[in-house]
């Protein structure tokens, strides 16, 4: 065992002996003797930046769909137009006299007279319920005797509709007006109105008679049994759009600078009341809304919609595919009848879409005309209503501008070869030069320009890599896009690397504690028509950079 | 350089083999020699050592190489100077750069070791017969990062981006040994200066007292690639590790493995020519209940200076399994062949068979003189061509005399002196009755 362990100890004193017995003389002898091999130089290719840059990263997920056609798309939040029946449940004043004439007053029910409400558009009103409004009763006494007199309001059912005083007393030659409140009243097809008169033991003088007057006032229905539809409603309904509305994230300015190729509004039109509807030449356009929160209009107070580049209002009809109209049916008790419908809206959309993007207001605005004229039967409710529920789907198909579109991505930050200022400057005297690798795969429908730099030292977000001091920027690399179909779908992919040189003073950069990389990602027109192009789900841009140093060593 | 001096070595060699067939007159220093001791003593695993000294008695030696493939000593002497901050200084990247440039191409950083010490006790039965027992603890040490990955770092990832790893690893182990050798000689053969045959044969029985090995785990990958813009690596390594009991608890505890040696040596005193063949080592050391442990590492970044920390982070040996193991003893198979030259001078030359396995080594040629200017105090010098360093020298002095025997040898690998990446010394003492 001792000599077991005698033995190593004996050769490393013998080891240990010669190796201090080979101590150089000074710092410089010592690196020369590290340095007795052949000189040579070395390249290294260090990995920099490799990044995969899906073009939806720059959008908020949530709001982002795939159309059929495979295109990414946005989605803007849903927002609904609504109008009511109001014209239905609002009825005409209704007046009718009837006069009884002497002798023979004392028989009621001899005359009568009867009323019956109407729409605006002549449906057959065959029931309604008030929900306000006030029937007046004028009695005017043309005899010479006073008389007592009672009026009944019956329906066709023989129920009371309201219910006036009874004996009223008017004296000769006297009238009387008294009236009653209709709420809740309900009536069957039409109102009868019945009076008598009594003159106790006078008698009128012939030829005399008294004038009962009987006026429905406008009444405002809580809803209304229609037979022989005929009505046709006059729409103009708005809703002003919100900037926030808009979440385009980092693609805002993007497309802001673009033109919107695609975009579809998704129509449902639901109708809560129980009479079938067609929405005839109802359209939706766009109309500026003013500082004070109202519609622009011309001198003859019609909207004024936004137009296309021929001065024509840009105006998307609510209709079924090829046709001018769409049905909507009615609705099943509580289950609303409803109607879908999508319409390709780019112009719009896109009009829109850049006065939003410019801080300006504008409004979605419904007008057109809605018909219920089928001549069937039908009930309107108060409260029913029609609403038009659209959703814009912006599909991201951009005829992208000359100059590009530039997209920043947060600065990188890595850590470095972490080494002092001293090591830094050692091993830069020792670098023959420093390139800089890149290749770019571009799967986008577009062309792309990337340009990095890179600084020291772990820099905030906010800061712009391309101007801090002390850093180097690559030579921008530029690629072109790919061939792309008809709509702008690319058929393939393009790669280009480009070679770069840079300074040792630049790598050194790469060499301390850490670094900041920043990149600048342009799109720029593609090889579509226009520099049309889409974006799809999966549309990625691959940078890959690195540096190739080439040091020296050995050659003391 | 190489092939100067193996065109020295050849040269060399057939200025021997003339000198085989020159007399040297009777009484003459070298032919008064006895024939054990004119086998020359070699630095390398010899087993018949001292079985050949022709006297009975015990022998204390002990030997060490150890070399490196990439620093000689005053590579390692410059690192040590630069590493002490009192001299102002200390060691920076491009000395590093350096250093890694001193990697030789295609071999790899190397480092291997070898040592052995022990005691001897034997002696001749008669003039036919010689016996001799020993006991011996050995050490054998190897470690190599294979040139594929060390180019990765010396010859850079410009020009290719693939580095395997295959053939990197380390083993050590340390063994004790009882032996038991004897050797027969016949002669001289036919006529009065006919030929003198020696027949050589032993065992030993071997016991592992410690045993460590790391290396990738077979059948898994051992490519990184590291381009312009990815590393990727899919690795997985094991080590073996030995009970670390006590280094006599673990001899008791542990089976004895028999291991043979084997010599056949002609001689022909006349002219002095000798031919010699050993064959020793042969067999394997078994290991019971070694742990194996294992680890992977998984690489597949763009961003190596955060992702490369982590990875290494994340690889964790763990206990695999537990296994038995045989480890292969380097084999010896060494051809010799000696003569002399004149009155007081022998040529000698061995050629070492290449080993593979665990304990590489590269077939390796000894040329040595032994210079008898008096019979019992031989000087030796000699050349060492092949082998891990391509040359190497030798040299010594011995003192023969009939009642002790002291040998001491040195050798330079590499280079000479400072020059050196690997050096080896040899004692011997023997007392004989």
């Amino acid at each position: 065992m001792k000599r077991g362990i005698l033995s190593p100890l004996l050769s490393a004193a013998v080891v240990g002996g010669v190796i201090l017995g080979c101590e150089p003389g000074s710092v410089t002898e010592a690196r020369e003797q590290l340095g007795r091999g052949a000189l040579d130089t070395i390249g290294f290719v260090i990995p920099l930046v490799n990044d995969t840059f899906f073009v939806s990263q720059f959008l908020n997920e949530g709001d982002t769909v795939s159309t059929p056609d495979g295109l990414l798309s946005l989605r803007v939040q849903n927002e609904d137009v609504a109008f009511g029946f109001t014209d239905v449940l609002q009825s005409a004043e209704l007046t009718t006299t009837v006069a009884l004439p002497s002798p023979g007053m004392q028989a009621p029910g001899d005359r009568r007279d009867t009323l019956r409400l109407v729409t605006p558009a002549g449906s057959n009103v065959v029931g309604a319920t008030v929900l306000s409004g006030w029937i007046v009763r004028s009695i005017t006494n043309g005899t010479t005797c006073p008389a007592t007199i009672n009026m009944m309001v019956l329906d066709s059912m023989g129920g009371t509709i309201v219910t006036f005083p009874t004996d009223v007393f008017v004296a000769a030659a006297a009238t009387v007006v008294d009236s009653v409140n209709a709420n809740g009243a309900t009536l069957v097809m039409f109102a009868e109105v019945m009076p008598s008169a009594s003159f106790g033991a006078c008698v009128p003088g012939l030829g005399s008679q008294v004038l009962m007057g009987m006026t429905f006032r406008p009444l405002t229905l809580v809803s209304v049994d229609l037979a022989n539809l005929s009505e046709s409603f006059s729409v103009e309904e708005a809703e002003e759009l919100n900037r926030s509305d808009l979440n385009f994230d980092e693609l805002e300015d993007a497309i802001d600078q673009s033109t919107l190729n695609s975009a579809t509004i998704a129509l449902t039109v639901v109708n809560s009341a129980d009479i079938p509807l067609v929405l005839e030449n109802l359209t939706i356009g766009a109309v500026r809304v003013d500082a004070g929160g109202q519609l622009m209009r011309d001198g003859g107070g019609n909207l004024i919609f936004e137009t296309d580049a021929g001065g024509n209002p840009i105006l998307i009809t609510i209709a079924a595919p090829n046709e001018t109209r769409l049905a909507v049916p009615r609705a099943q008790g509580t289950t609303p009848g409803t109607a879908s419908v999508s319409v390709q809206a780019a112009p719009l959309v896109d009009r829109i879409t850049h006065i939003l993007l410019a801080d300006e207001r504008v409004a979605f605005v419904a007008s057109g005309t809605a018909e219920a004229s089928d001549g069937s039967s039908g009930r309107i409710v108060l409260g029913d209503s029609v609403t038009v529920q659209y959703s814009v789907v912006v599909g991201l198909d951009f005829t992208i501008p000359l100059a590009g579109i530039e997209f920043e991505v947060p600065n990188a930050v890595s850590d470095g070869v972490d080494l002092d200022s001293a090591e830094v400057e050692n091993l830069t005297d020792r670098i023959v030069s420093v390139g800089g690798v890149a290749r770019i795969e571009n799967f986008t429908a577009f062309g792309v320009e990337v340009r990095a730099a890179f600084a020291p030292d772990s820099l905030a977000d906010s800061v712009d890599v391309f101007v801090q001091p002390g850093g180097f920027a690559l030579a921008p690399i530029v690629v072109s896009g790919p061939a792309v179909d008809a709509n702008g779908v690319p058929t393939g992919f393009t790669i280009d690397s480009v070679a770069v040189s840079i300074t040792a003073d630049e790598a050194g950069v790469l060499l301390g504690d850490s670094f900041t990389a920043g990149l600048r990602i342009t799109l720029l027109p593609g090889t579509g028509g226009g520099g049309r192009g889409v974006i799809r789900p999966n549309d990625m841009i691959v940078v890959s950079a690195g540096i190739t140093i080439l040091v020296e060593r050995g050659g003391q | 350089m190489t092939r100067r001096v193996l065109m020295a070595a050849a040269v060399l060699s057939i200025w021997t083999m003339d000198a085989a067939a020159q007399l040297v007159p009777e009484g003459s220093q070298a032919a008064r020699v006895d024939m054990g001791y004119r086998r020359v003593s070699s630095f390398r695993i010899d087993p018949f050592r001292h079985v050949m000294i022709p006297h009975w008695g015990f022998v204390f030696s002990f030997g060490a190489t150890g070399e490196n493939s990439v620093l000689n000593f005053a590579d390692v002497g410059a690192l040590i100077f630069l590493d002490d901050s009192t001299n102002g200084s200390k060691i920076l990247p491009g000395d590093l750069l350096d250093v890694i440039g001193l990697i030789p191409v295609g071999k790899g950083a190397r480092v291997v070791g070898q040592a052995e010490g022990g005691f001897y006790l034997g002696g001749p039965f008669g003039r036919h017969l010689s016996l001799g027992f020993s006991a011996q603890a050995r050490g054998y040490g190897s470690g190599l990062i294979s040139d594929g990955v060390v180019s990765l770092l010396r010859d850079g990832n410009l020009t290719q981006d693939s580095f395997n790893l295959a053939g990197s690893g380390g083993i050590g182990l340390a063994t004790a040994e009882l032996g038991g050798h004897a050797v027969l000689r016949f002669g001289p053969l036919g006529t009065e200066d006919g030929m003198h045959l020696a027949l050589g044969f032993g065992g030993r029985l071997v016991r592992a007292g410690a045993y460590y090995q790391a290396r990738p785990q077979l059948g898994s990958s051992t490519v990184v690639r590291a381009g312009i813009d990815s590393i990727v690596a899919d690795l997985a390594f094991e080590t073996f590790l030995a009970p670390t009991d006590s280094f006599v608890d673990r001899l008791n505890s542990a089976p004895s493995s028999l291991v043979g040696d084997f010599l056949i040596r002609m001689e022909w005193p006349t002219n002095g020519f000798t031919l010699e063949a050993m064959f020793a080592n042969l067999g394997s050391v078994s290991i019971p209940n070694v742990v194996r442990d294992t680890a992977s590492l998984f690489l597949a970044t763009n961003d190596p200076r955060d992702d490369l920390p982590d990875a290494f982070d994340a690889m964790q040996f763990g206990v695999a399994d537990t296994l038995d193991v045989d480890v292969k003893l380097p084999q010896i198979i060494r051809f010799s062949a000696g003569a002399w030259a004149n009155r007081i001078l022998q040529l000698d030359v061995a050629a070492t068979m290449p080993v593979s396995g665990d304990f590489e080594t590269p077939l390796t040629i000894d040329f040595g003189t032994t210079w008898r200017f008096l019979r019992t105090l031989p000087l030796r010098a000699g050349l060492i061509l092949g082998g891990h360093q391509g040359l190497g020298y030798s040299g010594g002095f011995a003192i023969e005399g009939r009642n002790m025997f002291f040998q001491v040898a040195g050798q330079s690998l590499g280079g000479l002196f400072r020059n050196a990446k690997g050096t080896g010394a040899r004692v011997d003492f023997g007392i004989f009755f």
